[in-house]
């Protein structure tokens, strides 16, 4: 042993500092720090929160909900867009939602659709079961392995019913970030070119999200509902028609309306809507009716999209009863609103994250996805026609496009009005009833 | 119903709705997590202790988080929080055993509960690091783990580069020192 520090202590002593650094963050740290503003407190000022615009906090298990998320990064400014090249899956994650911060907009998905497909879509990346008053989870979830182009849905909860008319189409997606865990497509999937694992709730339950990592393109087939007056074709009048018997799988797992979720507010903002939807149908209000009656009056001008609502409530409260209360939020407000009262009012619903339609060139017929569409929505389940999707956010973000009305189509109990209303598309042109 | 019920209450939302603040702290603090856990435990020796070292100091952040002037220093800021914190919990740990140093090395009673075990207690290496107090411990480390220059390490502790400059000299010496108190059969 020299007396004098060498070159080999300098190896042998950086060699031994490194066997100490472990490889990876466990997820339970993880989960702990993402936690920590939730659980103290901290002293008011920090950055401005204008310049945060729509926001979702990722935690736990929900690295399978994409990455809508990873993306906002931008949101944060320039110093993290270097500092965070690799988001992991685990971590907290934002999502900017907002198309007013322009600078905030990056491309996060090319799609190629069929030649002379212009129809507005929006891509699902997740659905989420379990309202938990503050975002939603997925309960009892369990995992299942598909082989490339096999069928993605058969031997699950959320086969597509037999008698809705559908129309197959395939999209070859192209990821534009790492950042996405989960596949894309239109309602429902069908198949995907790869294999994949499948995110369920319930064994062989209900598709949350389908895992796919990566920036390689895939190619999604989907089962998209036929709208008009065809057989199984979806029209206002047919959701009327379509009843309430529910299978008991939906009812168990898409009804739950957690204590606390509904305060006075969001009582009497149900109240009132079923009170609109029964007057308009005399007193034969459907589902369909209600869901309606909803999406129009989150539309009205009464309600402020407004992607920065700090402060308004308590960080424990229900964001439903908070909404109702205050009128002001985002797309997650809207959708969680829209969800609870209907399940409130025993009809069963979904939390829906993805994409807003993009730009699509009809040239190309490649439409681009950029991360600002990200975006929540609702989907409400409809015996013999399966899950339809509702977009009852105001501020004019909200794409649907309007079911077409129909012939007559006799109801079970009630007598159809011709002239019931159409889901309004902007906010200010709600037909007032 | 009553089952779906107790269930939403009691999990932990995949996606909860939040508030911008908390959103771009974690934002900020994902992108360091990984190298401060492993910072914290390359010093403290213990990945339980590392977790725990690194929660408290971006607690510590957290709260203190209107306090910083300038947003693009936040990961120095941070660092410097989860060294401070490395530094107290040595501190304490020295404290704790009331200083019964029966070998007389001023290592022994800082060695530190090491989960690679026995062998790694028997360690020299170990043992010479061990020997060295906090700061020492700090500056070796940011050093020669985390590779940083003496300016780099003058700014992540908050001390003049000079002092950074002799105390690793001196942690050298004492380690040397104890590198050939082991290699001559000493007490460890």
């Amino acid at each position: 042993m020299p007396d004098q520090w060498t070159q080999n202590d300098d190896s042998r002593l950086r060699t031994w500092l490194a066997s100490r650094a472990p490889t990876d963050l466990s997820p339970g740290f993880v989960d702990r720090i993402a936690r920590i503003p939730e659980t103290s407190p901290s002293s008011e000022r920090a950055l401005q929160p204008t310049r945060f615009r729509m926001l979702i906090v990722l935690t736990g298990r929900s690295w399978r909900l994409l990455a809508v998320a990873a993306v906002a990064l931008a949101t944060v400014g320039t110093m993290l867009v270097g500092g965070s090249a690799a988001l992991r899956p685990a971590l907290p994650a934002v999502v900017n939602v907002d198309g007013s911060w322009a600078t905030a907009s990056e491309p996060a998905l090319e799609i190629d659709r069929s030649p002379g497909d212009r129809r507005p879509l929006y891509w699902r990346a997740s659905s989420y079961d379990t309202f938990t008053l503050r975002g939603w989870t997925t309960s009892a979830p369990s995992t299942s392995g598909r082989q490339a182009n096999q069928a993605l849905l058969a031997d699950t909860l959320d086969a597509i019913p037999k008698t809705s008319a559908r129309e197959v189409d395939t999209f070859v997606v192209t990821p534009a970030s790492d950042v996405f865990h989960v596949a894309f497509g239109p309602i429902d999937p069908v198949s995907i070119d790869r294999s994949v694992t499948l995110n369920l709730a319930g064994d062989n339950g209900f598709l949350q999200s389908i895992s796919v990592s990566g920036r390689d393109p895939y190619k999604i087939t989907a089962a998209i509902p036929v709208d008009g007056d065809v057989p199984g074709g979806v029209t206002q009048n047919r959701l009327r028609a379509a009843g309430t018997d529910y299978p008991p799988a939906i009812l168990a797992r898409y009804l739950g309306v957690p204590s606390g979720a509904m305060g006075p507010a969001a009582r009497a903002l149900l109240a009132h809507v079923l009170d609109r939807a029964k007057t308009k149908t005399n007193n034969h209000a459907t589902p369909y009716d209600v869901a309606t009656e909803i999406v129009n009056e989150l539309r009205d001008v009464v309600y402020t999209y407004n992607t920065n609502i700090l402060g308004l409530c308590d960080n424990s409260s229900s964001i439903v009863e908070c909404f109702a209360q205050f009128k002001e939020g985002y797309c997650e407000h809207y959708a969680s609103t829209m969800a609870i009262l209907l399940r409130a009012n025993n009809i069963p619903t979904r939390l829906v994250e993805g994409f807003l339609p993009g730009t699509l060139d009809p040239a190309t017929g490649r439409e681009s996805i950029r991360t600002d569409g990200a975006h929540a929505w609702v989907e409400v389940y409809f015996p013999s026609y399966g899950w339809q999707m509702f977009d009852p956010t105001g501020g004019g973000r909200a794409q649907a496009v309007a079911l077409p009305m129909d012939s007559f189509v006799p109801l079970p109990s009630a007598t159809p009005r011709a002239s019931l209303v159409v889901p309004s598309i902007g906010p200010n042109d709600r037909p007032r009833g | 119903m009553t089952e779906l019920r107790a269930q939403a209450a009691t999990t932990e939302p995949d996606v909860r709705v939040g508030d911008a603040r908390e959103i771009a702290f974690l934002v900020f603090v994902e992108s360091r997590l990984l190298e401060h856990y492993r910072l914290a435990a390359v010093i403290l020796g213990n990945t339980a202790e590392a977790e725990d070292a690194v929660h408290d100091a971006i607690e510590r952040a957290w709260r203190r988080w209107a306090t910083l002037q300038d947003v693009e220093r936040f990961d120095a800021w941070v660092g410097r929080i989860v060294v401070n914190e490395c530094r107290d919990r040595i501190r304490r740990r020295q404290r704790r055993p009331a200083v019964t140093d029966i070998s007389g090395s001023i290592g022994a009673s800082l060695v530190a509960p090491d989960e690679l075990g026995a062998s790694a207690d028997r360690d020299e290496i170990g043992h010479a690091f061990a020997a060295l107090n906090p700061d020492q411990q700090i500056a070796v480390a940011l050093r020669y783990y985390a590779d940083l220059t003496i300016e780099q390490i003058a700014e992540r502790v908050g001390a003049p580069a000079g002092t950074i400059k002799s105390r690793l000299h001196h942690a050298l010496a004492l380690m040397n020192a104890e590198l050939v108190r082991t290699a001559s059969g000493g007490l460890v």
